[in-house]
């Protein structure tokens, strides 16, 4: 042993009474602590999930006064209180161990470990377990200093509080205003008309003198669904639809007016063609068959009649009689119907021309220049022209008609009234002209005769199958017009004027330019010239007017578009099919993009076929 | 009356005061080098003193030798130094009758405290005579083993300047040493103090201030201070965290190292730190301790790898990306106490 004074070990052994003081005061105190230690983690937990809640529910309220949503926005208030109980949720899972909290203790009461070594070693009896018990209870301490605390609130948890209020404040303001409706889909709307343009002629297709009875059956169902048309479309009627009805009503009555010479009837026609093709006189002709164009068939015929002398009459009245036989044999009675109906009227015509000229040439002498260039351009051409203005000179010159001349010209009427009866023919009977003859005596009777030979030059009436395509013809260019009538206004990029016409003129312009009437109950004043076949349209549309002048100084032309030149290849399509809602491009009819023939269905145009070909063919695989 | 060890605690206080009042009366300044040698003497380790030559660490040896009642010897180590030479041998005697027998003459090793001085320049034969007496307090000498007197304290000096002619001490023996104490140069107050000291009449010796005794209930109650479990951890991470080979090492360990510490430093830093709880006043170890031993406990257990060396990360530089890297508590804790 030192005589300094050796370290004294005591003995191991404590005193029990002490050491129970010493770990119940240190259990105490520990109990205590953690849980003010727990309390303040669990509060600083929920009022973390309580911000974080916050601010979702300004992010939700947010987005549910963006959509409009403003009763979400009261139950986005109970966002932060749903944080806050997650958070203790997660804070109750998330619990410390009591190893933990020592050791926190330790850290914030910076007491070197001593309550961590005494939560371990506070049950057993070593030497150092009272020291360190000791050691831990003091810094413990009666009461858990506030700074050894978990701090209740961090600084992120202002957050909350702006959330809070942002979530407030969507709360409190007014919606935005609803978005405007979507607008429908086009053609969805309802149309009303009373007069649609077309339907009236389509409904009066009904008292049309049809081909047969089975042409009168498909007369009437068209008539009768132009009358149901335009009863609904006075009720109203989706325009999509209706476009469609009309649409579909004009191709069916286009189809009708192509159904001579098609489909079954299109070898009879050939073969009637093949005939026909025999006689050089016929060409013209032939070739208005062979397109089926009837009131082309007609003037062909007149003139035909108006040039040719008897023997080449007869010729062609026996080529179209052979050319009715061919297909009536081929089963194209239609066509041999309208053959003979030509032929018939072709025999009539040409009597009545013969006489008009043998009239004219006794009156020769008497004749201004005029009625000699009439007579002239008759014989050479045969001129509906020609015969009109030779009949007015002979008109004249009937009524300053002397003796010499008045005698001629009877002995002129007997000799045709002498050949009426033998059988020829003239517009006029035997008797008729027997008794003209005597009415020369008189200057009553010569001005009847110059009645008479106006009579003579009088267009006759047109044939059956002429009028009933003019008809039908007609009605498809008024429906056309009404499937225009029904197209939706383009927006113009300026305002239109009353006395320009906008939108209105622009159509009349159009329809204008095709041929069409401008008829309907859109009174534009387009500047369209009205020129095109006669047959075609004829309204009485007004086609007058001017189109106001546009302002271009203020248009800008933004495109620099460069168009490659050339033309489009041959025999393919333009894109000239008509593109109508709900229907199908592939039919042929009229449409607003222009005139679409058989031959250009399916998008492929028919060329002519040179004639040559045509004789080829027919030689090689002559028609039955 | 007060139980547990608080009164030992205060008398190994007051005790370790005077040791360092009678130290500091001749070693001037140090007094980190006397608190590291005092943790080894405690927790009843061997130091090893790394410093440049005239620093004292000789003197320092001495001088607790002087201070603690016990048997001293000093070992020059020197390349032509045998094992007898430090263990002892038996040796041929003729007794008084004339009779002849084998007689151990026991080495420099029989002492209570050895001071190895310059260890590195003796080979590594000789360093290894080391081995056992330093690892097992007990010496083998031909075939029989002869207990080393208690308590054994080995202090070790080595000069790592000059480098010809010495033998780096091996791992396996550098990892019996529970401290490698580094020893700074003095500072110019220090020395000046030194220069006042030592260049006039030599003054009175240190004062004896513990016996063998003393020792040994030191070191008895260096062992009765508690560790809790989370501490005890920390060591382990710190220790583990040394292994360049573990994932979660930090980058300067798998870089700068090719072998980290292993058990015997961990123990080491936990009696380390058990003996600066007991300095402290306090039978219990704290985070703190192990923080505070961990630089003279691991530095000479981390063997640094090539590209270490050639970068020049000496492993003071390594233990302390260590301590910033192991956190002490987890991290909810350290999080919400911060």
């Amino acid at each position: 042993m030192s005589e300094r004074g050796p370290v004294d070990v005591p003995a191991p052994e404590p005193e029990r009474a002490e050491l129970a003081t010493l770990r119940a005061r240190f259990e105490g105190g520990f109990a205590r602590c953690a849980r003010s230690v727990r309390r303040r983690l669990a509060g600083r937990l929920a009022l973390g999930g309580a911000a974080l809640g916050a601010l979702v529910a300004a992010g939700a309220s947010g987005l549910a006064w963006w959509t409009r949503h403003g009763g979400l926005r009261l139950a986005c208030v109970g966002l932060p209180w749903l944080g806050a109980l997650a958070a203790l949720v997660v804070a109750r899972r998330r619990r410390w161990s009591d190893e933990d909290v020592a050791l926190y203790l330790d850290r914030a009461l910076g007491s070197h470990e001593a309550v961590v070594t005494a939560l371990e070693v506070r049950a057993s009896d070593g030497r150092a377990t009272p020291s360190i018990l000791r050691v831990a209870v003091a810094a413990l301490g009666r009461e858990l200093p506030d700074a050894a605390r978990p701090r209740w609130l961090r600084a992120w948890h202002a957050v909350g509080l702006v959330g809070l209020s942002v979530a407030a404040w969507f709360t409190g303001l007014a919606l935005p205003p609803a978005p405007a409706a979507a607008a429908p889909p086009p053609g969805l709307e309802t149309v009303a008309l009373e007069d649609l343009e077309g339907l009236e002629e389509a409904k009066a297709l009904a008292k049309l003198e049809a081909r047969d009875a089975a042409q009168r059956a498909r007369l009437d169902a068209l008539a009768d669904r132009a009358r149901k048309l335009d009863l609904a479309l006075e009720q109203g009627l989706p325009r999509r639809e209706a476009q469609a009805e009309v649409s579909k009503l004009r191709e069916d009555v286009a189809a009708e007016r192509r159904r001579v010479g098609t489909g079954e009837q299109r070898r009879g026609l050939e073969a009637a063609l093949g005939k026909l093709a025999k006689n050089q006189d016929m060409e013209r002709a032939r070739r208005a068959l062979g397109e089926r164009d009837f009131p082309q068939l007609d003037e062909e015929m007149d003139r035909l009649a108006n040039r040719l002398e008897e023997d080449a009459r007869r010729r062609a009245r026996e080529s179209l009689a052979e050319a009715a036989e061919a297909a009536r044999r081929e089963g194209a009675e239609d066509v041999a119907r309208a053959l003979e109906e030509q032929q018939e009227r072709l025999g009539r015509q040409g009597a009545g021309a013969d006489a008009l000229r043998e009239l004219a040439e006794a009156l020769e002498g008497s004749l201004s220049e005029a009625g000699k260039d009439a007579l002239r351009e008759l014989k050479e051409s045969g001129s509906a022209e020609g015969r009109d203005a030779l009949s007015r000179e002979l008109a004249k010159v009937l009524e300053t008609l002397d003796e010499d001349d008045r005698k001629r010209l009877a002995e002129k009427l007997a000799k045709q009234a002498e050949a009426l009866r033998q059988g020829g023919m003239s517009p006029m009977s035997a008797d008729a002209l027997e008794e003209l003859r005597r009415q020369l005596e008189t200057p009553e009777g010569r001005a009847r005769l110059g009645e008479r030979v106006r009579e003579f030059a009088r267009q006759p009436p047109a044939s059956g199958e002429a009028q009933r395509e003019g008809a039908l013809d007609g009605t498809e260019q008024r429906l056309g017009e009404g499937e225009t009538q029904l197209q939706p206004p383009m927006p113009l990029p300026f305002a239109s004027r009353p006395d320009a016409g906008g939108f209105a003129s622009e159509r009349a312009t159009r329809v204008g330019r095709d041929g069409a009437s401008a008829k309907g109950n859109t009174p534009g004043s387009g500047s369209g010239d009205g020129r095109g076949k006669p047959s075609r349209g004829g309204g009485p549309g007004e086609h007058g007017g001017t189109t106001a002048k546009v302002d271009g100084d203020g248009v800008r032309a933004r495109a620099a578009a460069k168009l490659n030149p050339g033309h489009a290849m041959p025999d393919v399509g333009t894109g000239r099919t008509a593109g109508r809602a709900g229907e199908t491009a592939r039919t042929g009819g009229t449409g607003r993009l222009g005139a679409v023939g058989p031959g250009e269905i399916s998008d492929v145009r028919r060329g002519d076929i040179p004639e040559e070909y045509r004789e080829q063919v027919g030689r090689y695989f002559p028609a039955r | 009356m007060t139980v547990g060890l608080d009164a030992t605690l205060e008398k190994a206080q007051e005790t370790t005061t005077r040791l360092r009042e009678a130290i500091g009366a001749v070693i001037v300044g140090q007094g980190e080098v006397v608190e590291q040698t005092l943790w080894a003497l405690l927790a009843g380790g061997h130091v090893l003193l790394e410093g440049a030559p005239g620093l004292g660490k000789t003197l320092l040896v001495k001088t607790v030798a002087r201070c603690l009642d016990l048997g001293f010897s000093r070992i020059q180590f020197t390349p032509d130094l045998m094992p007898s030479d430090v263990t002892g041998t038996n040796v041929l005697v003729t007794d008084e009758h004339g009779q002849r027998s084998f007689a151990l003459h026991k080495g420099p090793v029989f002492a209570q405290l050895v001071l190895a001085d310059e260890i590195n320049r003796a080979t590594p034969k000789t360093q290894s005579s080391l081995l056992e007496a330093m690892q097992e307090a007990a010496c083998t000498i031909a075939g029989t083993r002869h207990e080393l007197p208690q308590p054994f304290f080995v202090l070790a000096t080595e000069n790592p300047i000059e480098m010809e002619g010495t033998y780096p001490l091996p791992e396996a023996q550098l990892d019996r040493f529970l401290l490698k104490v580094v020893v700074p140069s003095p500072s110019e107050d220090e020395l000046t103090q030194i220069l006042a000291r030592t260049t006039g009449h030599e003054g009175r010796g240190p004062e004896r201030v513990l016996t063998r005794e003393d020792v040994l209930a030191l070191r008895a109650l260096c062992r009765d201070v508690a560790i809790a479990e989370p501490v005890m951890r920390y060591a382990a991470r710190l220790v583990g965290g040394s292994d360049p080979t573990t994932a979660g090492a930090p980058e300067i360990v798998k870089r700068a190292l090719r072998f980290g510490a292993g058990v015997r430093g961990a123990q080491s830093l936990v009696l380390a730190s058990k003996a600066a709880a007991v300095l402290g006043g306090r039978a219990n170890v704290a985070f703190a301790d192990i923080a505070r031993v961990a630089k003279p406990v691991l530095r000479h257990r981390l063997l640094r790898s090539f590209e270490g060396e050639a970068d020049g990360v000496t492993t003071d530089r390594v233990v302390e990306a260590l301590l910033e890297h192991v956190p002490q508590r987890p991290p909810a804790v350290e999080r919400t106490a911060s």
